[in-house]
């Protein structure tokens, strides 16, 4: 091994010793998991929120596991940003409602997230579940009264308020028994008789799947019900397999609902679930079958039950849409407020818009914004929330709006307008905001009213050796992981090793070729000479010259390079470098000489004849085989 | 030497080339963000409202925007608001994404005279004195494409020096080579560092 080499080798030991030796990056987890309580009845929501640290850089959705002993039965997100002594940070607020299946200590594994490319996780978090009486508990903050929306219009800019009163009226809205299983065994004296459907003809039991209507608009919300006949109580819990819903946005709804029936002379026990569609193209969709796993028992073992697939036919929405439609259908109602009445250029004001309403509010976009001239808009939030009030999906989008007036004067925030679809009505509707108008002020008469924070004040005296702000640049650059962090880097290092190692293989591989080449051409040269040897026996040979030739041959053969016309001293020197012992090469010599001296004077050299020659040939030939 | 020997030497060349702009690619892309959220938070803080600039810049950086003007501009108003510390450390964020930027070192250097640090804080260690030296230099990214492309040129040099018979090979290959492996020993050690840090 050369030196270059080792050097090389010694360069890549040090760097792989140097890079076993990097240690596993501690950060402070991005992504933290809390609930409201620890300790809860079957007859309560648990409410579990995880929050995401957006500024920790590329973090995705938070990944919730299998909740054992749980069900959700409502998300929300949120997004709060949070900015002390300049030092801002932003979470992404993911809240999950909660329903307990069954008593006992439940753990809520940790949820994971990808943070810069790397997996963090939340603790676990244990929650004792006890037997609910069956009724919902009261709440500690101020009540709603059961049946009406919380006031979505009391938007104070905090998500988490509004969240909060979305969740007084849900948990108001929660029927007693939800938390027992998600299918009670029986129902109770006073659940409301039904009518059997036709497919129900005494079957242990029996699924139907159906829709409120078969018809509706894209975009219209459509009431997808499954109902679970049952005339015998099952062993164990009922799982219920929901349908894909694929061409429709799908909203769970909480509430399950009790009925009793009697077919096939056989009394049943009716339990209905509700998801809320919403079309998202137009045209035939086809629910696929909605399918319940029935749990065996001692005698038969578990079994499957499906309902019918359901097709409906969405209309189109009509072609005359006002160029505020955004593609809300329901009924929805718009407003505005403003934080101040009264401004200065250069400072901000606050605009509120809410769009409330029943129908698509998750799906839809944003409303058309109109030009409003001598503002600009500096920021802008975005809040959804989304709940279900008897059958209907209702909710309210919030938009928190950052102005800032660009010159004094009064300014008037315009109306905004927005179009919505009602299907009932079969036409577009347009809602309207009022405007606003705000007094703006010079700012120069303002700030010199003003006095300036103590902190920029103290600051102020370095303002003049600070370098100033920078503009942005041409091309942002991206937050991502530094190279280091990705695996085609450090592969990459393999590629000069691999060169470099294969670039011996191959000489190795070269080399033994050729090797075998010569040790071919050897072989052949020996039974070449051996049969030339044996022909010259066997015709008497009296010509002392052939046994020379004989030799020249092999020679020849072996070195791959004629010997014949060599001189004496040039032959030696062929022979000493091919790595022939001395002696070997004076003997060579000695047998070339006395053939061509015999050949020439055969009475002169009174040396041995032909046949000695021969015989010394004959000898030779494998001693130079064995060094050669 | 053979023009076969020439052409595969040319061939391993190119391979090595093209593996390090690969690894180049990995480096560059950009992002979308509206530059003129940057203008109005520029204004803002110049008007003296620094808190809501201050939450304009976060939200670009929670964007995915992770450029060096963006904290250098956010050390700034760190400064304004008198908080040295955190200026400070906001513009050695800027100066870690952009080590050769005059306005970041000078600040840093006004920052760091604000919160009482010392300006030249002595590395302790080897590790730490190369990485020190890099930093003022050289991105983590361009580091670690310098010590890719020199481990990259060292294995070139090998293939190259032994392409020769022994009694044939030219010393400036051999200094060339010595020359790669002492640039892949420093940047490999100031990435490592780097790293660590």
């Amino acid at each position: 091994m050369n030196k270059t080499m080792r050097i090389f080798i010694i360069s890549a030991m040090l760097l792989l010793g140097a890079l076993a030796a990097l240690p596993a990056g501690a950060q402070e987890s991005a992504i933290t998991a809390t609930i409201n309580r620890n300790q809860i009845t079957t007859d309560d929501l648990l409410l579990l929120t995880v929050s995401v640290d957006s500024s920790s850089g590329s973090v995705s959705q938070p990944d919730l596991p299998q909740l054992d002993g749980f069900r959700i039965i409502g998300t929300s997100t949120s997004t709060q940003m949070t900015t002390i002594n300049g030092d801002t940070s932003v979470a992404t607020v993911y809240q999950y409602r909660l329903q307990p299946l069954h008593t006992g200590d439940l753990v809520i594994p940790a949820i994971t997230a990808t943070v810069n490319g790397q997996q963090e996780s939340t603790q676990p978090l244990p929650v004792t579940v006890y037997q609910g009486t069956g009724q919902a508990q009261p709440q500690q903050a101020a009540p709603v009264a059961p049946g009406s929306l919380p006031n979505l219009f009391n938007f104070n800019g905090d998500p988490m308020d509004l969240l909060n009163q979305l969740d007084q009226w849900m948990q108001s809205q929660t029927p007693g028994g939800l938390g027992a299983t998600s299918i009670p065994l029986m129902p109770g004296s006073d659940a409301t008789e039904i009518d059997p459907p036709a497919g129900l003809t005494g079957q242990d039991f029996y699924l139907e799947a159906a829709v409120d209507k078969t018809n509706p608009y894209q975009g219209e919300q459509v009431l997808y019900s499954l109902r679970l006949y049952r005339a015998v109580s099952p062993m164990g819990q009922i799982t219920y397999n929901a349908p894909a819903f694929s061409g429709f946005w799908s909203k769970e709804l909480p509430d399950q609902h009790h009925y009793r029936t009697e077919a096939g002379g056989r009394p049943y026990s009716v339990t209905e679930l509700q998801t809320a569609l919403f079309p998202t193209v137009a045209g035939e969709l086809t629910i696929e079958p909605g399918r319940m796993m029935i749990p065996g028992d001692f005698f038969s073992a578990g079994s499957e039950i499906a309902s019918q697939p359901v097709t409906l036919d969405v209309k189109p929405l009509p072609a005359n849409a006002p160029a505020s439609f955004t593609g809300a259908v329901g009924t929805f109602d718009i407003t505005s407020e403003v934080d101040s009445a009264e401004s200065k250029v250069g400072d901000t004001v606050t605009q509120k818009v809410t769009v409330v309403g029943q129908g698509n509010v998750e799906t839809v976009d944003d409303p058309v914004w109109p030009d409003a001239a001598g503002w600009r808009v500096v920021d802008s939030q975005t809040n959804t929330q989304s709940d279900v009030r008897d059958g209907q999906v209702v909710g309210a989008r919030s938009y928190q709006r950052v102005l800032m007036p660009t010159a004094a004067g009064d300014l008037t925030l315009p109306a905004i307008e927005f179009s919505y679809f009602d299907p009932s009505a079969g036409d577009y509707q347009t809602v309207t905001t009022e405007s606003a108008v705000v007094a703006v002020s010079a700012d120069a008469a303002a700030a010199a009213a003003q006095p300036a924070p103590l902190a920029a004040a103290a600051a102020a005296s370095l303002q003049p050796e600070l370098r100033p702000l920078k503009e942005a640049p041409a091309s942002w650059a991206v937050a991502e992981d530094p190279v280091t962090q990705q695996p085609m880097y450090w592969l990459l290092w393999g590629v000069p090793v691999a060169l470099v190692v294969g670039q011996r293989g191959w000489q190795a591989y070269r080399n033994g070729h050729v090797s075998s080449d010569a040790e071919k051409r050897k072989r052949q040269a020996g039974k070449q000479a051996e049969k030339a040897l044996h022909s010259a026996r066997q015709s008497s040979l009296q010509d002392a010259r052939v046994p020379g030739r004989i030799l020249h041959d092999y020679l020849t053969a072996c070195l791959d390079t004629p010997t014949a016309g060599l001189t004496e001293a040039q032959l030696t020197s062929l022979l000493l470098a091919r790595g022939l012992s001395p002696m070997l090469v004076v003997s060579v010599q000695e047998v070339l000489m006395a053939s061509e001296l015999q050949g020439y004077a055969p009475q002169s050299s009174g040396g041995s004849g032909a046949a000695d020659l021969l015989g010394q040939v004959e000898t030779l030939i494998p001693a130079l085989a064995a060094e050669l | 030497m053979k023009k076969r020997s020439i052409l595969s030497l040319a061939c391993v060349a190119g391979a090595l080339f093209i593996g390090l702009m690969a690894a180049s690619q990995v480096m560059s892309s950009n992002v979308q963000a509206d530059r003129r959220a940057m203008s109005a938070a520029n204004e803002l803080a110049a008007a003296g409202h620094l808190d809501q600039a201050s939450v304009i810049y976060g939200q670009l950086l929670d964007q995915g925007v992770e450029d060096a003007s963006v904290y250098y501009n956010l050390g700034n108003i760190a400064m304004q608001q008198g908080n040295p510390d955190r200026a400070l450390a906001l513009y050695e964020q800027a100066a870690e994404l952009s080590p050769r930027d005059r306005d970041i070192r000078h600040n840093m250097a006004l920052a760091r005279e604000q919160a009482g640090e010392l300006s030249g804080t002595s590395a302790r260690g080897v590790l730490a004195t190369i990485a020190q030296a890099s930093r003022s230099l050289l991105t983590v990214n361009e580091l670690a494409m310098l010590a890719l492309g020199s481990w990259f040129l060292l294995g070139f040099l090998v293939l190259a020096y032994r392409h020769f018979q022994p009694d044939k090979r030219p010393a400036a290959l051999r200094l060339a080579g010595m020359f790669a492996t002492v640039l892949v020993l420093v940047s490999s050690l100031a990435l490592v560092s780097r790293i660590q840090a």
